[in-house]
């Protein structure tokens, strides 16, 4: 390491100063979101019926039990199944077809458009469709998560492949390097941010589509059980499985962040 | 000089070319280069000035085989540019480092590419490394490093991999002038140790000469060339000391007289 210097007292205190203010603002945060459930609380059965709001110590008592006695662990398993698979499918799909319209103009002139087309089309409203054609089993909702996936991940590929720094590739050809030593070495680094952009924004679609395709018809899921708790009325039962939907996507952001930060190392930080 | 004349010695023949760039939606055409036509000699060290925006990049481009001329050929060792010329090494106006790769992987890369094994390639860009002056860097990313330390670490990623011909734009502008000298005379060592040929772009008229056996003026845009003058300064030549030496000042003021009219000239008139 060239010119590493010990830190001053002046940036010791500096570095001190950004951690006091990382801290307050998490504990401001967290008041937030105390008082938002005290609000919460209070107004359940004052203001607003409880067969609509439920309070957060009934979920919070309703997510126990549910636990505790493990009913809910294969309605998660099954929409987990049906979000792992319909969101793999769906980026390994948009990825490629983005990557093949990306390097091939000649295709991109005809799908572009047709792709285009088929977007504007909104997603939950074929899910009837899919639901008829595939039945009420994993594979209906894991087809609407993918296709929900699939555009997501190719307008960010595609994106992606539109925008290739030009100088960098005609360096590298210079150096006398053939297209597959581009592809990895220009290529695939430059749109990896496009991609990541892809892979998070991703999540919540795919949820978004295993949700709907079990609102529609199953009989296993966490979507059904939101279902099937709002047909009986029953508020704790809604939100607990609303709750369980946030800890999965949330879950997923964090395993994502993650991948982002070992991946994009090289950028500012 | 070389104007005219195509012998078996010379490197590099720009032949009666000419460059435009169309914008079709504006229906605005710039003509870069007009009828630019000289030779470079196999083993010269050549620079070539001219005001901004006057073809100097786009000449170099035609070279490397990354842009074409709509007239005149541009000839490499007698043959024409047809396609990207992998002979020459190429230190662009920007320094177009991968910025995912750190300092030691971007100057390793073209070492990589062709073939070169592990070991040789770390040895070879350490000693470039250190030779631009960059050592302690090597695990920097370049948004990490300084304008001028990108310039050298592209130099470096270039000249690593020894090519036969060396282009060069404006190289050294982002150094200060102590970086920039020792940078000189460390370019003209391997330049007369390892008989390069060299085109090399600034617009520094000091620097053209210090280390030139040919300075090509340039017109304004449309580019075209103005004189091409003859540097007879004895070899090897002492970069941190060429102003002192006799018939530098003489040279200086007379590459001035031609440099100077084409900048000031109210009365020329562009080629559009
Ligand atoms: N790709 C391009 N498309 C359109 N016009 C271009 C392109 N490249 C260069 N030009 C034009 O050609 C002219 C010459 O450009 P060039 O970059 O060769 O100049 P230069 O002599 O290198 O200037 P500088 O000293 O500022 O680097 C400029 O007017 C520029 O606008
Ligand atoms: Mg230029």
């Amino acid at each position: 390491m060239p010119e590493q210097m010990e830190m001053t007292m002046a940036e010791i205190a500096q570095q001190v100063r950004v951690r006091n203010q990382a801290i307050r603002l998490q504990v401001i945060r967290i008041l937030v979101i105390l008082l938002a459930l005290a609000f919460w609380q209070y107004a359940d059965g004052r203001w607003i019926p409880d067969f609509i709001i439920s309070s957060p110590t009934k979920v919070a008592v309703r997510l126990f039990t549910e636990f505790k006695t493990g009913s809910v662990w294969v309605d998660i398993a099954v929409t987990s199944e049906e979000l792992v698979l319909g969101y793999l499918i769906g980026v390994v799909s948009g990825t490629l077809i983005g990557l093949i319209l990306g390097f091939w103009q000649s295709a991109a002139v005809v799908f572009e458009p047709l792709i285009t087309a088929i977007n504007g089309i909104p997603k939950v409203a074929l899910a009837p469709l899919f639901l008829l054609a595939m039945g009420i089993g994993i594979w209906s909702k894991v087809a609407i998560a993918a296709m929900t996936v699939f555009f997501v991940m190719f307008y960010n590929t595609y994106l992606g492949m539109k925008t290739l720094p030009e100088p960098l590739i005609d360096v590298l050809r210079l150096m006398g390097a053939k297209r597959p030593t581009i592809v990895r070495k220009v290529v695939f680094p430059s749109i990896t941010p496009a991609l990541l952009a892809g892979l998070k924004a991703g999540v919540p679609f795919a949820v978004i589509g295993v949700v709907v395709g079990e609102f529609v018809a199953a009989d296993k899921g966490v979507g059904y059980q939101i279902r099937y708790a709002t047909d009986m009325y029953d508020s704790a039962g809604l939100f607990a499985g609303i709750i369980i939907l946030l800890a999965m996507i949330l879950i997923a952001g964090g395993l994502l962040s993650w991948l982002e930060q070992r991946a994009l190392r090289w950028r500012t930080k | 000089m070389a104007t005219g004349t195509l012998t078996t010695s010379t490197a590099v023949y720009f032949e009666h070319v000419s460059r435009y760039f169309v914008n079709p939606a504006k229906h605005i055409q710039v003509r870069a280069l007009d009828d630019v036509d000289f030779g470079v000699s196999e083993n010269a060290f050549t620079s070539i000035v001219g005001p901004s925006g006057c073809g100097k990049s786009t000449l170099l481009n035609l070279l490397a085989g990354l842009s074409f001329p709509q007239q005149g050929r541009v000839l490499f060792r007698g043959e024409p540019v047809t396609e990207v010329n992998t002979r020459v090494g190429y230190v662009t106006q920007d320094s177009n480092l991968l910025p995912w790769l750190t300092v030691a992987e971007n100057v390793e890369l073209p070492l990589e590419i062709r073939g070169v094994g592990r070991r040789e390639r770390q040895e070879r860009a350490r000693e470039w490394i250190h030779r631009v002056g960059l050592a302690g860097f090597e695990d920097h990313y370049p948004h990490q490093l300084s304008g001028g330390m990108q310039k050298r670490c592209s130099i470096a990623r270039t000249l690593v991999y020894d090519p036969e011909i060396i282009l060069m734009d404006e190289p050294f502008g982002p150094l200060d002038a102590i970086t920039r000298m020792v940078l000189q005379a460390e370019l003209l060592r391997l330049w007369e140790t390892r008989h390069k040929t060299i085109l090399f772009v600034t617009h520094d008229l000091t620097e053209a000469i210090a280390l030139s056996d040919q300075v090509v003026v340039m017109t304004r845009r449309p580019g075209r060339v103005k004189a091409i003058m003859d540097v007879p300064l004895e070899r090897p030549r002492d970069v941190f000391h060429i102003q002192e030496s006799s018939g530098f000042a003489a040279i200086h003021s007379q590459l001035w007289e031609v440099f100077h009219a084409e900048i000031e000239d109210p009365t020329h008139v562009g080629g559009e």
